[in-house]
């Protein structure tokens, strides 16, 4: 019996101290909006925590969060819905919550903390709801890819899709006029030994000596799987969450590919060189012709070009192997602790809506995650930012067919760390040895993932390990 | 050298004496004065100009010193897209309620560990030394838990409460360190009146203690009107933010609205630097030992 | 919340029990020294202790504090010490900067106090420009930093080019990301400035005047009366000092996120990123549990070695 339970083990140490003077004292009054209502009997209303997530800025989605509740209120009389901000540092604030068991009941966030979260039981896994209420219709709406992320063999289903990114290349088109470089379209490639039309452009769009540089292509480790795929390889296999697959030659070839733009041709801008800038002021400010981004851009673009510069976007250049981008994965996800798993679910559809769609399309003017209401969202965001009007927006919907996902490993937390200290040192600072530190690398994160199955072994109940 | 004699009444009288030893330190005080405040007013400078411009004028490089056109809407948007009136009076209320809660919970605590004699006083005292060295994202989850079992969490009560119980370990430290100054000679004088240490923390050691009580009441004042950590763990709500948390309202996972977070920041530190202001004047002007030997 | 209030009042009436008869002056004092502390010592068991002996038992187990955890014994400390170089170079980073930071604060914050100590004209708004950096605080003033190291068109690398020299990348690089977080450090001393102005407040007039008519210079008068008065200021600047550049965590998350390859990786941040990123608790609270011992050796050792030369009244 060397191992003790979670509650006693909380509740055993939490009340070490004096807990127990000051809960006599205090007033057993219970706070405001918090579950805790919940636990009333079942007639009474249910009250949902929701945190409305950062997906765009926080002022609007809290508008679409107040909108959000009332027009839920009139379909579920039952059900209150009590929007808050996003937490700043949400990897810390949250999963105080979670451990204390006091985290909102609806949770938007993205990339790899949510399957973090749900790895750590913390999530409710969704896979009955959607197979008792969803057709395959409605279903096939979704990107596979897309609909696919929020979930996996470990923990099932730990999300609904928010709403889709994915990103494109926006382009200064005054920039281009004045190198007289052709504006990128739907036949522009990359190739590994860098003779590509799109490495062509960036080296005729960029001059190291004055700091201008063809693009801007940002380092992170989707954006870098994204090149890997064009080039046909992996980041994981995709047989086994544990292991690593970056340092076979397809996906060495494609991070060469990338050191040898920042470092070798200085066409690319490192993150060292961007100096912190963001990708619409290193446009704004002349430095790059282009930058590799998502939806999200839109709406900076607009603020700060209008006016200044002439831009449009567009596909993603292709890689040696095939067609490829990033879709990004907003989820929304529901906490294993909520009072309310069924409201929850409830409102969770509803997030799916034309209804929220409308709202989110029309506020944020993001875009949803089902194909179907592509069209809506163009005309939308058309409608209410005339600027965009000539813009190839279709880009962003075209990026929907073949974009792929975040790859994750079984403990990605884990591997992290090694993974960025070799990006680190290889892409940022610039040590010439890709190769060698990468696969270094690969092997260190084989090894943590294995040590963390060991370890995880012990702690987590078998129905992980299988 | 007219305008610092201008400037400067004991330059002016250096240069009719011909005391030109004094003259110059003048001379180099100003220089100081000028070039140090120029360096440390530069952060605020730069916001104060940053809080006008549009926003690709904020997010130029190089970057512009002075906007072109003035964005007033800066300062006036923000109040209409979230309630920061409502965020005013939380801090308001919060920043009163622990100055209040601090003051009269610390000072005596610091008071007997810096002039009374007791068993345990030293060890006590690293002790109290002991509670700000471990990190607080290490006691944050046993915190939370303790304070969601008794559901003070998403109200003011875990912000509040402690705070009258002598948990600023730094305030106590630092009015023992002034009141330990204090020369004994004069508790002794009381003590023949028949004065036992209360009368002498109320009649001896506080009215002596002006500069430091208005230093801590800068410190506390600045501490919870910027608080941001515990706050932030606490509240959830948006009818309970304080400014600070607002403020990160205006960072998005990809966005940061520059200029909007220039002006809100710059007005968010107004009540406090007014008070630094007046504070510093009250307090801070020397205290001449003699005069309260009434 | 009134029970709170009442017991912080208490100290202003409690003297009647004190007065009894039959109790030495001695104990009387002791007695009404204890009944003034107890703010603190229930403050301390209720609100602070739980907290502390529940981060050092979990420094013994292996949890995240979801699951079901596992007594290790030393197990997480061996791990730290023997096999873990972020460990290592956490601590020296934390010590690298905390060596740097402490005597810029307590130097050039005594320094900036005797200047503002001066008979100027406008003293007040000087004292308030000296303190504007310690009252505007969070992102705002990281994003501000940020542009003051920009290599290109930086203030920094400004003044450096005026003088002919090529400024260093700064934030951006492995060897100058640390002494940039130092250097915004110097804009932060308007507290410890503070308080050597209000030690300098404190100090009787006529001592100076008494020197004076003894005919000590100015520099004996500070080294022989200023220095020594202001001694217990500049032991708690000392101390809070350590104490806070040792546990130093938003300079570095917000400016560098503790790169560029973990140049700048403060031992808070790394025990952030162990509790809070991969929810190894109990490894997080026992790096917090070394920080601890270390954080106190260096305060008693500087306690014990002021013993003889702080100086307080009486």
């Amino acid at each position: 019996m060397q191992s003790i339970s979670r509650r006693q083990f909380l509740s055993g140490v939490a009340g070490l101290g004096a807990t127990a003077i000051l809960a006599a004292c205090a007033a057993p009054s219970a706070p405001g909006a918090t579950s805790s209502g919940a636990a009333a009997p079942s007639k009474a209303k249910v009250i949902l925590r929701w945190d409305v997530s950062d997906a765009t800025d926080v002022p609007a989605m809290l508008d679409m969060g107040k909108k959000a509740a009332a027009l839920f209120a009139e379909k579920f009389p039952n059900i209150e819905i009590a929007p808050e901000p996003p937490p700043d540092n949400a990897e810390q604030q949250i999963l105080t919550q979670m451990i204390a068991g006091n985290a909102p009941d609806v949770i938007g966030y993205c990339c790899g903390t949510l399957p973090f979260w749900a790895q750590k039981k913390q999530l409710v896994d969704l896979t009955p709801f959607v197979d008792k209420d969803m057709t395959k219709e409605q279903i096939a709406d979704y990107a596979k890819p897309h609909w696919d992320a929020f979930a996996n063999p470990h923990v099932g289903r730990y999300a609904m899709p928010m709403y889709m990114g994915t990103i494109v290349l926006y382009y200064n088109k005054d920039m281009f006029d004045a190198k007289g470089v052709k504006y990128p379209d739907n036949t522009w490639k990359w190739a590994v030994d860098g003779s590509g039309s799109y490495e062509d452009a960036l080296r005729k769009l960029s001059d190291p000596d004055k700091k201008l540089w063809g693009a801007r292509i940002q380092d992170g480790m989707d954006r870098l799987q994204q090149k890997i795929a064009g080039n046909g390889g992996h980041w994981v296999d995709p047989k086994d969450d544990l292991k690593a697959v970056f340092d076979q030659p397809a996906a060495l070839d494609a991070l060469q590919w990338m050191w040898d733009r920042i470092w070798k041709d200085n066409s690319v801008v490192g993150d060292t060189a961007r100096e912190k800038q963001n990708s619409e002021q290193l446009m704004g400010n002349g430095r790059i012709a282009m930058y590799e981004s998502g939806d999200w851009q839109l709406s900076p673009m607009v603020k700060t070009a209008t006016g200044k510069y002439k831009w449009d976007i567009a596909e993603i250049p292709q890689g040696p192997v095939q067609k490829n981008t990033l879709i990004t994965t907003d989820g929304w996800a529901i906490y294993k602790g909520s009072q309310g798993v069924n409201e929850a679910w409830e409102f969770v559809k509803w997030l799916q809506s034309d209804e929220w769609n409308d709202l989110m399309i029309s506020i944020g003017l993001l875009r949803p995650s089902r194909i179907s209401l592509f069209d809506k969202w163009k005309a939308t965001v058309v409608k209410s930012v005339p600027e965009l009007a000539d813009k190839n927006l279709d880009a962003f919907n075209a990026a929907a067919k073949y974009g792929t996902t975040l790859e994750l490993f079984q403990f990605n937390a884990e591997s992290t760390e090694i993974v960025n200290a070799v990006r680190d040192k290889v892409i940022r600072v610039g040590d010439p040895d890709v190769k060698g530190k990468f696969t270094e690398a690969a092997q260190k994160v084989n090894e943590a993932e294995a040590k963390a199955t060991k370890s995880a072994g012990s702690l987590l109940p078998c129905e992980c390990k299988a | 050298m007219s305008i610092l004699a201008s400037l400067d009444r004991e330059a002016d009288q250096a240069v009719r004496t011909h005391n030109w030893f004094l003259l110059i330190w003048r001379i180099f005080l100003y220089v100081a004065l000028f070039g140090g405040g120029f360096l440390f007013m530069l952060p605020a400078l730069w916001m104060l100009t940053t809080a006008f411009k549009t926003m690709a004028e904020a997010q130029s490089f190089p970057p512009v010193w002075l906007p072109t056109k003035f964005e007033l809407s800066n300062f006036t948007q923000p109040f209409v897209d979230l309630p920061f009136g409502q965020f005013y009076y939380n801090t308001l209320f919060l920043t009163f309620s622990n100055l209040i809660g601090v003051l009269l919970s610390c000072t005596p605590v610091a008071y007997a560990f810096a002039r009374l004699q007791f068993r345990g006083r030293e060890q006590l005292f690293i002790l109290v030394l002991a509670t700000m060295m471990l990190p607080d994202q290490s006691t944050l989850i046993p915190l939370y838990i303790f304070f969601s079992k008794l559901h003070w969490v998403n109200s003011y009560l875990p912000l509040i409460v402690p705070r009258f119980f002598a948990t600023d370990a730094f305030i106590i430290f630092l009015m023992r360190q002034f009141f330990r100054t204090i020369p004994t000679d004069l508790d002794d004088a009381c003590k023949i009146d028949g004065g036992g240490p209360i009368t002498i923390l109320l009649r001896i050691i506080l009215p002596l203690s002006a500069p430091l009580m208005g230093v801590v009441l800068i410190f506390i004042f600045v501490g919870e009107w910027n608080a941001f950590f515990w706050p932030l763990i606490y509240l959830n709500t948006m009818e309970k933010y304080t400014i600070s948390l607002g403020l990160q309202l205006f960072q998005s996972r990809y966005f940061v609205q520059m200029n909007t977070l220039m002006a809100m920041s710059l007005l968010s530190s107004l009540p406090t630097l007014i008070l630094f202001f007046l504070a510093q004047r009250q307090f801070l002007k020397g205290i001449v030992l003699t005069g309260v030997n009434r | 919340m009134s029970n709170a209030i009442e017991s912080a009042k208490l100290p202003a009436t409690i003297s009647t029990p004190a007065r009894r008869k039959g109790l030495s002056l001695r104990a009387r004092e002791e007695l009404i020294a204890y009944l003034l502390i107890s703010p603190w010592i229930i403050g301390f068991l209720v609100f602070t202790l739980g907290a502390l002996v529940f981060s050092l038992i979990i420094s013994f187990y292996n949890t995240d504090l979801m699951s079901p955890s596992k007594f290790i014994g030393l197990d997480n400390y061996k791990e730290m010490l023997f096999d873990d170089e972020l460990f290592w170079q956490a601590l020296k980073v934390t010590t690298l900067y905390t060596l740097g930071v402490v005597p810029v604060q307590v130097g050039l914050g005594l320094a900036v106090a005797l200047l503002l100590n001066q008979k100027v004209r406008g003293l007040g708004v000087w004292r308030t420009v000296f303190y504007v950096p310690s009252v505007v605080s969070g992102v705002a003033v990281a994003m501000i930093w940020i542009w003051f190291f920009h290599p290109d068109f930086g203030l920094f690398n400004a003044i450096l080019a005026s003088f002919g020299i090529k400024g260093p990348s700064w934030l951006y690089s492995e060897t100058w990301a640390l002494p940039s977080l130092i250097i915004t450090s110097i804009w932060n001393i308007g507290p410890g400035m503070l308080i050597f102005l209000a030690g300098l407040q404190s100090i009787p007039k006529e001592m100076y005047e008494a020197a004076q008519l003894d005919g000590a210079t100015a520099w004996r008068q500070f080294t022989h009366i200023t220095i020594p008065m202001l001694s217990p200021q500049i032991l708690f600047n000392s101390i809070i000092g350590i104490i806070g550049s040792y546990q130093v965590f938003t300079t570095s998350f917000v400016m560098t996120e503790g790169g560029p390859n973990n140049a700048t990786l403060t031992m808070v941040l790394y025990l952030y990123r162990r509790g809070f990123l991969l929810a190894r608790f109990g490894y997080a609270s026992a790096l917090a549990w070394v920080l601890f011992l270390i954080i106190m050796v260096f305060t008693l050792f500087t306690l014990r070695s002021s013993r003889s030369s702080v100086f307080y009244g009486g």
